[in-house]
């Protein structure tokens, strides 16, 4: 039920956005992330925009993280 | 402690439990470390009771109830009556919009990721003074829960896969209060690649032991959360005692709706309040739900008890634990 979606916003008109997701486009609700504009990456859940996702800095972190604590070499 | 102990790994997130019995993750762990699912399914740990409130809302004349669409399924108690199913309770506010004569009721279910779009439907709903739109609540949080079965040492759990989604609203800091107990917790995410990392890095920890918490599910989870729909979700809900199947009932678990939302709260139209949860006479899906119990080991499991003629609420939903491993397979 916690399913939520990445997809990117396309065109914004106040708490409205269209957003995007390979060749589907549909409208979700931008109150729990006002902050979203056209080109932003977002999780979309149940009809709202939830969370930003951030491509590079999730790499960068994980990067550092697997430097770290040599995460690829503990494949479960 | 010794490298190779046996171990129990818990998720708790219906979207975890259907991942990784698609991409037979269980069958990659090595030998003496299981993978079982907690009370993540949202269908699954509601209670009956407050199925039955609702069952007996969408059958009240001038009432059209609108809910996710797994609750409408055979056997669960709104099954048969005139529920219609909608993907967000948006949906149901439209609906509302559009028919003032009726009334519109959404039955909500499920964690912070699913609360969070109903508060902020609800504070739409007050700001349009839309009084025809009503919400019967049952969302609730995870953490209360975890706690409670982590107290409860009613099964052995050595590590916490925590939920993707329930966290980018949440956080992954709120887990800081699981360490306690000594267990860890990795906040995972959901494709092939998310999922084995968080299960590595979550065997990792659980076999060096105590209590860390980690996100590695960083593209999407803030340590903080979402911070403006935590305090849309605290603005329009208070924390109440909730039901879990499998667990009882959590004090401070559930989400109500808070003083300033009563007129949208659909207790406001029950003749009466929910009745007892009767404990399920045969059906195992409370032990599931506790993972004290692998859905293979119930009698029922893939006999009286299928995907096609569910008998109890584990297989009855897509993202239940028995649905899944019936579905994928060990």
């Amino acid at each position: 039920m916690c399913v939520a979606v990445p997809a990117r916003v396309v065109k914004v008109s106040g708490y409205s956005a269209t957003v995007a997701l390979e060749d589907l486009t549909w409208e979700v609700r931008l109150e729990l992330l006002p902050t979203a504009g056209p080109g932003d990456m977002v999780l979309v859940h149940a009809g709202f925009a939830i969370e930003f996702v951030d491509e590079q800095e999730a790499r960068r972190m994980l990067d550092l993280l697997e430097e770290v604590l040599g995460w690829e070499n503990a494949a479960p | 402690m010794g490298k190779r102990r046996s171990l129990t790994l818990m998720e708790v997130c219906g979207t975890h439990t259907v991942a990784v019995a698609r991409h037979g993750l269980r069958t990659r762990l090595r030998p003496g470390v299981r993978l079982v699912s907690g009370p993540g399914c949202p269908v699954c740990v509601t209670g009956t009771g407050v199925q039955r409130q609702a069952a007996g809302l969408a059958r009240s004349r001038g009432v059209v109830l609108y809910t996710y669409p797994d609750l409408l399924r055979r056997p669960l108690p709104l099954s048969g009556t005139p529920a219609r199913p909608a993907l967000s309770a948006w949906q149901a506010l439209e609906y509302a919009r559009s028919c003032p004569r009726t009334r519109v009721v959404f039955f909500a279910t499920g964690f912070e990721t699913t609360a969070a779009t109903v508060a902020a439907t609800l504070r739409e709903a007050r700001s349009l003074g839309l009084g025809n739109f009503h919400v019967l609540s049952a969302a609730r949080t995870i953490l209360p829960a975890l706690t409670a079965l982590l107290s409860s040492g009613s099964c052995q759990v050595d590590g916490l896969l925590c939920p993707g989604h329930v966290s980018a609203i949440i956080g992954s800091i709120p887990y800081r209060r699981l360490e306690r107990f000594g267990v860890p917790a990795v906040v995972a995410g959901f494709d092939r690649h998310q999922l084995q990392r968080g299960l590595a890095v979550l065997l990792q920890l659980a076999e060096q032991g105590g209590g860390r918490v980690v996100n590695a599910y960083p593209e999407v989870v803030r340590p903080h959360g979402n911070s403006l729909a935590q305090e849309i979700m605290a603005e329009v809900f208070v924390p109440s005692p909730a039901y879990w199947r499998g667990l009882g009932t959590i004090e401070g678990s559930g989400l109500a709706l808070g003083p300033a939302y009563h007129e949208f709260d659909a207790l406001a139209l029950l003749e009466s309040a929910a009745g007892e949860e009767e404990a399920d006479s045969e059906c195992r899906c409370g032990d599931v739900l506790r993972g004290a119990l692998e859905p293979w080991a119930c009698p029922r499991f893939g006999r009286e008890c299928t995907p096609a003629r569910p008998a109890g609420p584990c297989m009855v939903s897509s993202e239940g634990a028995c649905a899944a491993l019936y579905t994928y397979g060990r």
